[in-house]
């Protein structure tokens, strides 16, 4: 039989990765918030493409795979008919696809991870043939030097050689080590780093590699152990082989894509197994059948894996191998840069380089050196030593946390070596109360009992712009070297600018139904009908507000048969809501003859960071800023202040209240993290909050600018706009931010508040009117806190014992409050949760 | 002979490593003694939040009583000695958790 051909090989993979592709889009629509947040809303459109086209593509898929496999098909052999048998099925599997589409109707639950599983399961199954197809193959050079060395014991054969493997671990350790020192070193050149001057570099450099020979001793004894012991039956050594690069690319899937997308549980582990199963085996298997009809002996399971040595390689062809070892690093660098997840995509691309270079390493390492044991001995207890031995002081941890920003491969090692969970019990705790399963009937939220009209005769206009990811620190009203925001910062001086305001819920998907809600949520998306906990909408409609809304993804489950609605932005795909075309439409709408207040809301997607270019021509204005976030800041400033002037025009602006805020803020580059995620930092929950009140309203409201305001207080804050007084019924509603009664009210908040992210169990507390705050992460098993001083910048602070206790017991009491106030244990109950 | 021991050698380091790995998930699941998330631990502060404090108090007592050292127990006292209007007792429960939990933060009971 012919050997297999590159483009053979390489079409082999393409069938294995678009299994791969569709199992990785199954797996990101477990995820209930990933589903409805991610992919429904098409944030990043091919996602949306490939699930509209797999149908189409699944055709020209089994096309391929067919082609492929003619060759095995034609054998009269078992893995011949099992080829045939393989095909018939995946035909019958594409036929379904194309009647009944599997990944639209994918959102949440156990069925996508069964179609992951299943997309996983098809490459594994060809690997098996790859397999079977290998040892039926007996004429070849491979039947001499390797297929008969899986079968049969070989008793007079040496042991494995353990030198070549002790060097190719520890070289690779180094490689590793180097490669990103000098990546740091790069990534760092221009940034201001005070805690990366000499000592600490020396300090990174040293954990780093320390961290990164611990986990080359690791692999090497590990592998040099299952040798030993099964060298004499090379299928078992292979077997042992294959089994521990599973478990090992199992766990780290488990660690890294598992984790971020709150994937816990046997379902979530046989999915990690089956994908780890799938590269395994795929990747194996494609090697053993190059080895099959290729002069190259393989002289143990490893060579399989890895590449059996070259000694003839030469020194160019090497070279080039490291710098495409580079060029893979910093391409993965790259892309995690425009999108990632709490570092998933960089971490899998540290992984990929690290296999790389043990690969390569593999490869060019031929030395027949015997390195004595007490040599390997010391080498190993060296990394060993270090960690039980070495701990970092305040300094140096605050060192190395950012040393990480800049070395990937270090923060990647380092995780994994010192990650461990402070508080896992809580944990637990947190992720049994976040993404709730069980039905909940919703509950009766009101900030008025029996609600009636307003008294006031007449009704301002209502303009709540909530614009995706603002940061405040991007306006000037908050941040006075802000230069590209005059408009705003002109509607600020007119209006009410809450200097310390939060969002109630990291991430969209729960910071929307909560500032309609005017209430912290329990963590579920979402609670239907929603309407008796949409305290907003139930004024509106008793106030006989019209309401022109932007029907995004989540608006239209809040507003699910909501009367008197006029739909903004029809047509428009979420994510392409724009501030200047929303406002547009509003002023056109309010040119209408309707005698119906109006009320307006939009979701615009300006700033998200899906949304922003890859680069922009960055004028001296944006220096110190993240240009191509603030060029589009600096863009809705002017359409905004244009809207502002045609409410001038008419009449209307000093009959208006406009809520300017964002429902989070975002990352752009801090400590080498973008986008909002699970994060619940001080610049992902600190958002904008602008006020601009009925100039009636203005001269008897008493408000404290200063006070730590939220997102669930602008419903209150309307109620109270409107001549209402608004009662929160529990801790978790918000209250008015304006006082009509000075003698009344006390705005300033003192107690607490608990916010949440809205897509994980990562959870936070402000204290001291938000100049502390305390953050459990669960999916990371960590926690960090930070503080401030007055209006100043916010810096990481050492986690006491103390405030771990406190803000972990403040948690749960609001994790017990949301229980009580929306009976999530009698559903759980009732569900069967207990 | 030679092959033997070195066999041993590697399977030696190797479980150095694996227990060194190992370390803190056994030291976790070795526990304090105290488990905040325990049927009477949830009962106190539930309790708490309920504001049913002269529930809490007698199980929080007996917490104490079983652990001594544990500094929350002594926030969750502070906290209902504080609810019970008892200001003498909470003001101890209070030294009492900065004493144990070694806070020098100026954490407080809000």
């Amino acid at each position: 039989m012919p050997p297999p051909s590159r483009a053979w090989t390489a079409g082999r993979l393409l069938v294995a990765g678009f299994c791969w592709l569709t199992a990785a889009y199954a797996c990101v629509a477990s995820s209930t918030f990933a589903s409805l947040q991610f992919l429904q809303p098409r944030v990043f459109p091919w996602t949306g493409t490939f699930s509209d086209w797999h149908p189409a593509a699944s055709w020209l898929w089994l096309a391929a795979a067919a082609t492929l496999s003619w060759r095995d098909v034609r054998r009269h052999d078992v893995a011949g008919r099992l080829t045939l048998g393989l095909l018939v099925l995946l035909a019958a599997g594409v036929v379904w696809n194309t009647a009944s589409p599997v990944l639209p109707s994918l959102a949440g639950g156990m069925p996508p991870l069964v179609v992951a599983i299943v997309a996983f399961a098809i490459p594994m199954a060809f690997a098996a043939i790859d397999h079977m197809a290998v040892r039926g193959c007996r004429s070849s050079a491979f039947a001499k030097a390797t297929a008969d060395k899986l079968d049969r014991p070989a008793a007079a054969e040496r042991p494995p050689d353990e030198s070549r493997l002790f060097l190719v671990a520890v070289a690779t350790a180094l490689l590793a080590t180097a490669l990103y020192a000098v990546f740091a070193s790069v990534a760092m050149a221009g940034a201001f780093e005070p805690d990366l001057l000499t000592e600490g570099l020396l300090t990174g450099l040293a954990w780093s590699l320390v961290d990164h020979l611990w986990i080359g001793c690791a692999a090497f004894l590990t592998l040099v152990v299952i040798a030993r012991l099964a060298w004499r039956r090379s299928g078992l050594h292979y077997a042992a082989v294959f089994a521990t690069l599973t478990a090992a690319l199992a766990l780290t899937f488990s660690r890294l894509v598992g984790t971020a997308l709150g994937m816990h549980g046997v379902a979530a582990a046989c999915v990690a197994t089956a994908f780890a199963a799938s590269v395994v085996g795929t990747w194996s298997g494609l090697c053993l059948r190059r080895f099959a009809d290729d002069e190259t002996v393989a002289v143990s399971p490893l060579d399989i894996f890895f590449g059996a040595a070259r000694p003839m390689e030469s020194p160019a062809r090497s070279a080039l191998a490291i710098l495409s070892l580079i060029a893979l690093a910093a391409a993965c660098a790259g892309v995690a840069r425009l999108a990632d997840w709490d570092f998933v995509l960089l971490k899998a691309g540290v992984m990929a380089v690290w296999i790389a270079a043990f690969g390569l390493v593999h490869r060019v390492t031929t030395s027949r050196a015997r390195v004595p044991p007490w040599a390997v001995a010391l080498v190993c207890m060296v990394p060993l030593a270090a960690q039980q031995t070495m701990h970092a002081s305040v300094d140096q941890r605050r060192m190395l946390a950012r040393y990480e920003v800049y070395n990937p491969s270090f923060r990647m090692a380092h995780g994994l070596l010192h990650d461990v969970a402070a508080t896992p019990a809580f944990d637990r705790f947190l992720r049994a109360n976040t993404s709730v399963d069980a039905p909940l009937t919703p509950v009766n939220l009101e900030f008025v009992p029996s609600l009636g009209p307003s008294p006031q005769p007449v009704k301002p206009l209502i303009f709540v712009l909530v614009v995706d990811s603002l940061r405040p620190d991007y306006l000037g009203s908050y941040n006075a070297k802000v230069r590209f925001t005059p408009r705003l910062d002109a509607f600020a001086a007119e209006s009410v600018v809450f200097r310390n305001a939060f969002t109630r819920f990291g991430g969209t998907g729960l910071s929307v139904p909560a500032i309609w809600a005017g209430s912290a949520l329990v963590h579920k998306q979402y609670v239907q009908p929603f309407h008796p906990m949409n305290t907003l909408e139930k004024l509106l409609d008793v106030n006989g507000y019209r309401k022109v809304v932007g029907r995004d993804s989540i608006m239209g489950r809040l507003l699910e048969g909501s009367p008197r609605l006029d739909e903004l932005d029809a047509g428009v795909a979420n994510m392409d809501y724009r501030l200047c075309g929303t406002l547009g439409q509003i002023e056109a709408k309010l040119a209408s003859t309707d005698a119906a207040p109006v009320f307006a809301y939009s979701l615009p997607q300006d700033v998200h960071m899906s949304r922003l270019p890859a680069t922009v021509e960055s004028g001296p204005e944006y220096r110190g800023f993240h240009a191509p976030y603030a060029t589009k800041v600096h863009a809705i400033d002017a359409c905004f202040g244009h809207f502002v002037d045609a409410l001038k025009a008419r009449g209307l602006y000093d009959r208006s209240l406009i809520v300017l805020t964002s429902d989070h803020g975002e990352m752009l580059g801090e400590d080498g993290r973008f986008g909002h995620s699970t994060h619940l930092f001080p610049q992902v929950i600190r958002v904008p909050l602008i006020v601009h009140l009925p100039a009636e309203l203005t001269r008897r409201a008493t408000i404290d600018v200063d006070t730590l305001a939220l997102s669930t207080d602008i419903t209150p804050t309307i109620y109270s706009a409107l001549g209402y007084q608004p009662a929160p019924a529990n801790p978790l509603m918000g209250r008015s931010l304006v006082a009509m009664d000075a003698h009344a009210v006390e705005t300033r908040r003192h107690e607490p508040v608990v916010i949440a992210s809205s897509y994980g169990p990562v959870y936070a507390v402000l204290q001291d009117n938000g100049q502390r705050l305390y953050i459990a992460d669960a999916l990371n098993g960590s926690d960090l806190a930070y503080a401030r001083a007055g209006d100043g910048p916010w810096s990481a602070v050492e986690v006491t014992p103390a405030s771990r206790i406190v803000s972990q017991f403040l948690i749960r009491q609001h994790l017990d409050e949301v229980s009580r106030v929306f009976h999530v244990d009698d559903a759980s109950a009732h569900h069967g949760q207990h | 002979m030679e092959s033997l021991t070195r066999t041993a050698l590697l399977l030696g380091l190797l479980a150095a490593y694996v227990a060194a790995t190992l370390r803190p998930v056994l030291l976790d699941g070795a526990g304090h003694g105290f488990d905040a998330l325990a049927p009477e631990s949830r009962f106190v502060e539930r309790a708490i939040g309920e504001h049913r404090f002269g529930d809490a108090l007698p199980v929080a007592l007996q917490l104490q009583h079983a652990h001594t050292g544990e500094p929350l127990v002594a926030y969750w006292l502070a906290t209902i000695y504080q609810g019970l209007d008892r200001p003498a007792e909470a003001r101890s429960a209070w030294d009492d958790f900065h004493r144990l939990s070694g806070s020098t933060d100026g954490v407080n009971a809000d």
